[in-house]
């Protein structure tokens, strides 16, 4: 599969890629969190909500996020599909 | 109501996010002393304690870790009652404790938000100031204190410290009755919708008590919650008549698509505006001294969570804690050992032959004695299972065997309960409340007992020490005896991946549930909480054996020691016996060694026949020969059989009904417990054939049974109260008897046909 074709959005020299995307250490911007109602809801509580700071700290589905200080799992799916936003250009 | 009258109108209430350090504060506020309950109907643990401060005594309440005050289940829902009053058995809190931790301020303080609607008073506690420290993080607490309206007190439960100023604070905003100002943080229109909702409700509820504080009034932070939980919980909370029930869905309908017009869409609205809040009130109040540098808690996730070290520190540290049980545990067994064995010869000197020293050296003490001694095997694993959930490692090994998890349908999270119940399915049950999917739930409740709880290693150890040679495989690096425990331990596993497999694809079918979990700072588990969490679950062990195994035993006993025997077989050896033993005296007094030794053997071969027919007179000897053509396929007599089924109460009682059912005739002159229950069986023999009663496919399938039953009343019981129904307790009984029926009829055959 190649990275270009699942760039969803690429305008001012930032790129919306899906959170799997990301490598370790990786900083990126939430852009959006789709998929099932009840479980976004609950993650915009945990605080992952559109235009706040993620780090990438375990690639991998499930992965490992740094969500401010603190650290949270997640399996990216249907449930809960999660697009970032990182500068252009980076891979 | 007691509670209320011992301490006035003093309760306070502690909530706060998992992971706080919640409990910890609890227990330093509280001592050793809480009561843990259920509040009725849910399946919300409600623990209450006591904490004094100045003479005075204040009723402490702890509600479960949530993220959020949005009831979505009636679970949720019982800790916004709590918080606003609404429920019986509890005062109304004079003060709400609101748990934050420094280190997840923002995500902290969404959860205050909503504290401080509910109109009480209120005090913020800081935690784990340290580790925020620790990270360059550097909190102006007495201007963040001042924005949001609430004393904030800076605590460290484990050092004790900040614990005074806390209580003072309480007891300050508690006198004064300081109510904060609720923050107006929605928009406009927002507040105008939930002003409007508010009369609505208000006046469709007139003249009715339900739903409303003890004033009449529906509180505001409900009438939010229902236009904010979209298909809520709050709905139905009302109980209200079908035609105003609509009526309320279709206002809420309206009032949402006019709030989406606006620019509020339901639910983002929520979190927009509590986060807006949050960075408004904390805004110049956070300085990051070295923010970028990676802390030693990622630095140690690097490994802990890696694909491959991660997995194998995971299988080592579950292999090392399962050892640890073992070796530990042996020198307090013995010692309880060696002091069964004393009281019963002390009993036994004391006493004369009869029916009373032979229901308290064999009844009491043999039944109760062979339980008591796995207690520091059980405290151990408790101790060692608190501590790694304690420290953090426990959300790591649900991140890593969400992969595994996820092939039989479920996922990460339902390992944690599946992996607490290998110490006791009990509360690993009870931790499956976390799993939101009810039938994701549902899944990991009936697979949590097949995981070898505590209570089955009596039965392993004893069949394992009697039984499988001690014998050393691959040049010492395996022991046999070891490898049958953890064969034991794995056929469990197994089975309970298969069932969770075949459940999730037939009566509970549904897709792979999701996984999002925090994984907690790494921090050294609090001693205090390890040894309360040990020595409650001690406590309920040796109250188990103290009634239960206690009663068993004694109906065991009773129904093996009568009615005597006299039937004219049992006379004619007992004319026998007479004769042989004055021959013996004649022997011993003519010096005839060989002879005396004759004669020794055929009192003895007399003493175990007169055993074996008041065994089988019996009333558990005539009932034990009516199931034995069922349990004889499984390689079983009437006596294991009979043992077995007596143990329905909880497994490890076998150990205790086989105590007792070997002990009885029995030779008691050898010391009780452990060793003489070990040789008693050694010696058992079927009565027809002279053959041993066991053998190594015999104990094995007595092993692989107990590995699969579902003997245990209470796991049954807490079963149906966390399920709601008797019908996933009796699905679970059956499927469980069943499975292990077969798999212990398999393991014999095979044994049998390997051996010959």
């Amino acid at each position: 599969m190649k990275t270009e074709s699942l760039v969803i959005d690429q305008n001012d020299g930032v790129e919306t890629v899906p959170l799997m995307f990301l490598q370790a250490g990786q900083d990126a911007y939430v852009s959006d969190v789709m998929g099932d109602e009840h479980l976004v809801h609950r993650l915009r509580e945990m605080g992952l909500y559109a235009g706040v700071p993620i780090r990438m700290i375990r690639p991998g589905n499930p992965c490992i996020i740094g969500l401010g200080r603190q650290r949270l799992g997640i399996r990216c799916d249907d449930l809960a599909s999660i697009f970032v936003q990182v500068p252009a250009r980076e891979f | 109501m007691a509670i209320a009258t011992e301490h006035g109108s003093r309760t306070i209430t502690l909530i706060g996010n998992p992971n706080t350090g919640k409990s910890t504060l609890f227990g330093a506020l509280s001592g050793v002393r809480q009561r843990v309950g259920n509040y009725p109907g849910v399946t919300v643990e409600k623990t209450i304690g006591e904490v004094e401060h100045k003479g005075q005594k204040w009723l402490l309440v702890d509600l479960p870790g949530t993220y959020s005050l949005a009831p979505r289940s009636p679970d949720e829902m019982v800790a916004v009652d709590v918080l606003l009053g609404r429920i019986d058995e509890l005062p109304p809190p004079s003060v709400i404790v609101c748990v934050v931790a420094a280190n997840n301020l923002q995500r902290n303080l969404y959860l205050v938000s909503q504290v401080l609607e509910l109109g009480r008073p209120v005090v913020v506690a800081m935690t784990m100031n340290d580790l925020a420290d620790a990270d360059g993080l550097k909190l102006d607490l007495a201007r963040l204190s001042e924005r949001i309206g609430v004393p904030v007190v800076p605590v460290n439960a484990r050092r004790g410290e900040g614990l005074e100023t806390l209580k003072a604070a309480v007891e300050q905003v508690a006198a004064n009755q300081n109510c904060p100002n609720p923050p107006s943080l929605f928009p406009e229109a927002f507040r105008g919708e939930v002003d409007g909702l508010a009369s609505q409700v208000q006046a469709m509820l007139a003249g009715r008590t339900h739903g409303r504080n003890s004033d009449g009034t529906v509180p505001r932070y409900l009438v939010e919650r229902l236009l904010l939980d979209v298909g809520s919980y709050m709905q139905t909370q009302f109980a209200l008549p079908e035609a105003q029930a609509s009526e309320l869905r279709q206002t809420l309908e309206a009032a949402r698509s006019r709030l989406a017009a606006a620019g509020c869409r339901v639910p983002e609205v929520e979190t927009v505006s509590r986060y807006a809040w949050v960075s408004k009130s904390t805004e110049g109040l956070i300085e990051h001294r070295n923010a970028a540098a990676t802390s030693y808690a990622d630095r140690l996730d690097a490994v802990l969570t890696h694909k491959i070290w991660g997995s194998l520190i995971l299988a080592a540290v579950l292999l090392v804690m399962f050892s640890a049980v073992f070796s530990w545990a042996q020198v307090p067994m013995d010692w309880i050992d060696s002091g069964i064995a004393a009281i019963s010869s002390a009993v036994e000197s004391r006493m004369g032959e009869g029916p009373l020293r032979s229901l308290i050296v064999d009844g009491v003490i043999g039944g109760v004695g062979a339980v008591v001694i796995f207690l520091p095997q059980i405290l151990i694993l408790f101790l060692l299972l608190t501590a790694l959930e304690e420290c953090g490692y426990m959300a790591r090994a649900a991140y890593l065997m969400d992969k595994v998890m996820l092939k039989v349908g479920l996922s990460g999270r339902s390992f944690i309960p599946l992996l607490s119940s290998f110490a006791c399915a009990i509360p690993g049950v009870m931790a499956a409340r976390v799993i939101e999917n009810r039938r994701d739930r549902l899944t990991t409740i009936l697979i949590a007992p097949l995981m070898s709880c505590s209570a089955r290693l009596p039965v392993y150890t004893l069949m394992i020490a009697a039984f499988i040679p001690q014998r050393s495989l691959l040049g010492g690096l395996l022991h046999l005896q070891g490898l049958t425990l953890f064969a034991m331990y794995a056929v469990g596993v197994v089975v309970a991946a298969v069932v969770a497999w075949l459940l999730k694809r037939t009566v509970l079918r549904s897709a792979a549930p999701a996984f999002v979990m925090e994984m907690p700072e790494y921090q050294w588990p609090s001693l205090r909480v390890i040894v309360a969490r040990a020595v409650e679950r001690g406590l309920d062990f040796v109250k188990n054996a103290g009634t239960v195994i206690f009663a068993v035993s004694i109906l065991m006993w009773g129904a093996l020691y009568y009615p005597r025997a006299s039937s004219p077989e049992f006379a004619a050896i007992s004319e026998q016996m007479q004769a042989f033993e004055s021959n013996l005296a004649e022997a011993e007094a003519a010096g005839d060694s060989a002879r005396v030794g004759e004669i020794e053997e055929s009192i003895r071969t007399a003493e175990n026949k007169l055993a074996g027919i008041q065994q089988r007179q019996s009333l558990l000897g005539r009932a034990g020969r009516l199931i034995e053509p069922v349990v004889r396929p499984l390689g079983w007599d009437w006596r294991i059989g009979s043992a077995v089924i007596a143990s329905f109460p909880a497994r490890e009682v076998v150990v205790a009904t086989l105590g007792v059912i070997f002990d009885v005739g029995a030779d008691v002159e050898e010391d009780a417990g452990q060793e003489s229950l070990r040789s008693a069986m050694r010696n058992a023999t079927w009565p027809d054939s002279g053959k041993p009663l066991f053998n190594v496919p015999v104990a094995l399938s007595i092993m692989v049974f107990f590995a699969l039953c579902a003997q245990c009343i209470s796991t049954l019981a807490v079963i149906g109260r966390e399920t709601g129904g008797w019908q996933w307790p009796v699905f679970a009984f059956v499927y469980m008897t069943g499975l292990a029926y077969a798999a212990a009829f398999a393991t014999y055959r095979i044994g049998m046909l390997l051996g010959a």
